[in-house]
């Protein structure tokens, strides 16, 4: 698996969602919640999923994740379907979503606990630099309710990049933060997640925030309001870094509202 | 019954609003209210019914003493809960009437009450179920003393249809018995819980309604007894933060008000009873050598309690996390343990004996008694804490994709922690109150003989009916002295270090 | 016992609670980049801070040695902008700087002396010469126990351990 997505050229779809549609049930009669969405995320990309709030963008994420099924369409992953949780997708949470009960150490260690094939030393190891790399050495054996809110999600950041992901999606990763947290943590975290010798293959982020979007992804793909049907999708080609004072800046935060209003 | 309940909710919120408007009465019944929550009120009953038999001696102080024992096991915790809602109204309220110049009554009527509507209703709901068990507990133990028998009553009838032969009847009864139970626990006790909604204060977050059970026996110990002794150790609570130095000097006070009131029994009860009469203490030899029986049969009693206990955490937190995790098996499962769990548990000892591996071993049915009125806690409060787990956290084994053990040691069972110790608080308690009819019990048949179902060797509870019915005061009253001492200083001790322990790591917040 | 001898008592230096290293190191770089001098509503305006707690912000700043504020000028100092071009571990630049300062001071002493030292003991320590960051007792070890996680770590002082709630040497 790992082999056939690194062989990808740049670019070439690693996460394909194809003709996605999404029905609840209220006495018998569906109700539409995802028409028809099909998207692709690249190799080496950074795609931004966006909508109005409710349009049902955190659900096709997790119908991408393998954790919701959808009522037709497929979601593959390289040429294989998604039909539950793979290991080589992994999530990072708006609530964070840590054990309070075991340590940052622990939190990450607990993600890499099905891997039969590491040692308890070699599991540990491998989240010490985990953490280290999310900035949090000498926070091992500190309890989630003892860490700020940036550090929380830096846990969350350590335990996702620890399984060494291919698919890394984020849902509204930095929306309960301060700003001045928020905005810090996307600077680390792009340089973590997109970078010559990071494993992942390509991120999917779910935001409402249009200036992070602008600010962090390569293509955005916007949703409409219920039933959700792709609104459009940009390819944003400012180079990085990015001015978020430029006028060519702020010409892509108002084309993007445009389409979300 | 409805005539205690009444008297409860009265005292319940005469107590509750003048220790949260008064800082000095605050100081004082606090610390009361948490020793009175922890003591077996069973074990107090015998001496009760002496006392008022004593001053009343016909049925009406027969039917007096059921009132007030069941009175006094339902007051507690509504109590508490008038005292938390008043004391959590906004000042801004109480601003306003001040300005006002509101009368105490006035105040009393437009603020406090409608501010204790809804959480006297929920509080009801658990007090019920206590209440219930008491009730008929009661009726079977003044059995034992037939110059001390209410004439007529649930447990009465059960009984007396049993050792009569009136299986039938006895069937019918417990049938009957449950349909009243769930018609009143999911019809007017729900109700009146949904019409108190309307009295809610604030935005605060809203049970789901569709979920009486949960709610129900989250209430019974997160909103009593633990809610003190968090308050007792001073943590997380913030705006209970001032109470707490008041609380622990209170706390001397409270036991002297309380060793008072338990010394007035003995005293009324002594005085009624004749000789040896006030100022007649018993020679010292023969108070330390009762004292060396009481304190044997204590410690045989202290064992059992806590063996009976270990079953119940085997069979428990396991039974109630496969459950809660599981939407359709909860659907399913948790009305049909709710219904079991409202039939009081000394109803159904006749049957018990009959089981035909246990009929034959009193501890076998003494240990089926107790846990029958201890385990629902456990399961229930298991159930409540998995089910409160954000669900994103009930997902994680999925999306890391871990093995069941891994899921169970890191993430449910740790889950469900904070609901197992509270669950175990109440428990253990309930365990302590299942003694007295777990460890001896007699039926009275139809023509007035009473016939001896089953007793265990030795026990705390054996000693204390086995002293009712022979008047024996002094045994009584040593009995359930150091019964309170072990309950109360127990839960001091080893429940609020690990009580503390759990809130401080066990519970979820972001 | 200074007092004793007729000196006054040395006037501690407190850090504000609930000041992070990211609000400082966001006003470090702030300050570096709109040039030498910015006034206070600037720093404000560009931060996106009230004014209620940007002062306790530039006061723990000031207090490390970072800024010097000039009746609302701010300009970066010496170390000021060596942590400004720092990239990793800005915080431990702080060190030593931090070492000086209320509540860290008491705690690595208190941690220098053996088994490790509770955030209640600092507290009870700190209170007793009449350092307290909350009147009441609980959430004022718990604001020193935060204060000391966020800065001791990342400042190389001192270690923590969840799981015996101990600050032990570094």
């Amino acid at each position: 698996m790992a082999t056939t997505l690194a062989q990808l050229p740049a670019g070439s779809p690693v996460v394909t969602v194809d003709h996605v549609s999404l029905n609840y049930f209220n006495d018998k009669e569906p109700l539409p919640v995802l028409v028809d969405v099909s998207m692709t995320a690249g190799k080496d990309e950074f795609v931004a999923l966006t909508g109005p709030s409710g349009c049902g963008k955190s659900t096709l994420l997790r119908i991408i994740s393998g954790l919701n099924k959808a009522s037709a369409g497929t979601v593959k992953i390289g040429g294989a379907e998604v039909t539950g949780p793979r290991p080589e997708i992994t999530m990072v949470f708006q609530n964070f979503v840590l054990l309070p009960w075991r340590t940052a150490l622990e939190n990450v260690m607990f993600a890499l606990s099905s891997r039969r094939e590491l040692s308890e030393a070699q599991k540990k190891d491998k989240a010490s630099k985990a953490l280290e790399e999310c900035g949090l050495s000498g926070f091992e054996n500190v309890y989630p309710g003892e860490l700020s809110g940036g550090m929380k999600q830096r846990v969350g950041v350590a335990r996702a990049l620890a399984t060494e992901p291919e698919v890394m999606l984020m849902d509204e990763p930095f929306s309960s933060l301060d700003d001045l947290t928020a905005e810090r943590l996307r600077k680390d975290i792009y340089a973590l997640l997109i970078n010559p010798t990071t494993s992942i293959k390509t991120v999917i982020m779910v935001s409402h925030n249009v200036e992070e979007i602008i600010e962090l992804a390569d293509k955005v793909v916007v949703l409409s309001s219920r039933p959700a049907h792709v609104a459009g999708e940009f390819t944003i080609d400012l180079p990085r870094p990015r001015n978020k004072k430029s006028p060519e800046f702020f010409s892509w935060v108002d084309k993007v509202y445009s389409l979300l209003s | 019954m409805m005539l205690a309940l009444g008297l409860s909710i009265l005292f319940a919120l005469t107590i509750g609003i003048i220790a949260a408007r008064n800082k000095r009465a605050e100081a004082v019944i606090l610390p009361l209210l948490d020793i009175f929550q922890s003591i077996p009120i069973l074990g107090f009953f015998p001496l009760v019914i002496l006392a008022i038999y004593g001053a009343l001696p016909n049925a009406i102080g027969i039917n007096l003493a059921v009132i007030i024992l069941i009175f006094t096991s339902m007051s507690w915790n509504i109590a508490f809960g008038v005292y938390e809602a008043v004391k959590a109204i906004p000042q801004s309220y109480v601003d306003l009437l001040d300005m006002s110049n509101a009368s105490t009554w006035q105040r009393t009527k437009q603020l406090y009450i409608p501010a204790s509507m809804s959480r006297i209703a929920y509080n009801t709901q658990t007090s019920w179920a206590v209440g219930l068990f008491f009730l008929v507990a009661s009726e079977i133990i003044t059995l034992g003393n037939k110059s001390l028998s209410v004439t007529y009553g649930i447990g009465i009838g059960a009984t007396q249809f049993f050792s009569s032969g009136d299986y039938a009847d006895y069937v019918l009864l417990i049938v009957g018995l449950i349909l009243a139970v769930v018609v009143w626990r999911f019809v007017f006790l729900r109700e009146f819980a949904l019409w108190s909604e309307k009295y809610k204060m604030m935005e605060e977050p809203r049970e789901q309604h569709n979920d009486p059970i949960m709610r129900f026996y989250s209430w019974v110990n997160q909103r009593a007894v633990s809610k003190l002794f968090l308050l007792a150790q001073g943590r997380g609570v913030n705006r209970f933060t001032s109470a707490i130095s008041r609380f622990r000097k209170g706390l001397k006070y409270a036991t002297l008000i309380f060793v008072a009131i338990f010394a007035l029994l003995v005293l009324e009860t002594v005085a009624s009873r004749g000789p040896p009469g006030i100022g007649h203490l018993p020679p010292t030899s023969l108070i330390l050598s009762t004292e060396a029986s009481v304190a044997y049969a204590l410690a045989v009693s202290f064992v059992r309690v806590w063996y009976v206990y270990g079953i119940s955490v085997a069979i428990g937190p396991p039974l109630g996390i496969v459950i809660s995790l599981n939407f359709k098996l909860y659907d399913i499962v948790s009305p049909i343990l709710e219904v079991i769990a409202s039939i009081p548990a000394p109803i159904l000892l006749p049957a018990i004996v009959l089981i035909p591996i246990l009929g034959h071993s009193s501890e076998g049915v003494a240990a089926l008694v107790i846990m029958l009125a201890s385990i629902w806690y456990i399961i229930f409060n298991v159930m409540a804490g998995v089910r409160s787990l954000p669900s994103e956290i009930k997902e994680l084994p999925r999306v890391f994709g871990v093995s069941r053990l891994s899921a169970w040691r890191n993430v449910y069972i740790p889950g469900a922690m904070m609901g197992f110790v509270t669950g175990s608080i109440t428990a253990i308690g309930g365990a302590w109150n299942a003694l007295i009819i777990a460890e001896y019990f007699t039926v009275t048949n139809k023509n007035g003989t009473t016939t001896l179902l089953t007793q265990t060797s030795a026990g705390i509870g054996k000693t204390i009916v086995l002293a009712t019915n022979s008047g024996n005061i002094l045994t009584l009253t040593l009995a359930v002295a150091s019964m309170t001492v072990l309950i109360v200083g127990f839960n001091l001790t080893v429940w609020r270090r690990v009580y503390h322990h759990v809130t401080k790591r066990y519970t979820y917040n972001r | 016992m200074v007092a004793s001898q007729g000196r006054p008592l040395p006037i501690a230096r407190v850090m504000p609670g609930r000041v992070t290293a990211g609000q400082v190191i966001s006003l470090v770089e702030v300050t570096g980049s709109l040039g030498p001098k910015v006034d206070v509503p600037k720093l404000a305006d560009e931060l996106g801070f009230d004014m209620e707690v940007l002062p306790s912000i530039l006061e723990a700043a000031e207090m490390l040695g970072l800024i010097m504020n000039e009746r609302g000028d701010v300009s970066l100092t010496e170390l000021g902008l060596r942590f400004q071009k720092t990239s990793k571990k800005k915080v431990m630049l702080l060190k030593d700087r931090l070492a000086a300062i209320e509540p860290f001071k008491t705690a690595v002493e208190l941690a220098a002396r053996g088994k490790g030292v509770t955030a209640q003991t600092i507290a009870d320590t700190l209170s007793q010469i009449g350092i307290k960051w909350n009147y009441l007792p609980e959430q004022n070890e718990e604001l020193i126990r935060d204060l000391l996680i966020h800065w001791t770590i990342h400042g190389g002082l001192l270690k923590y351990d969840g799981r015996t709630g101990r600050f032990e040497k570094a």
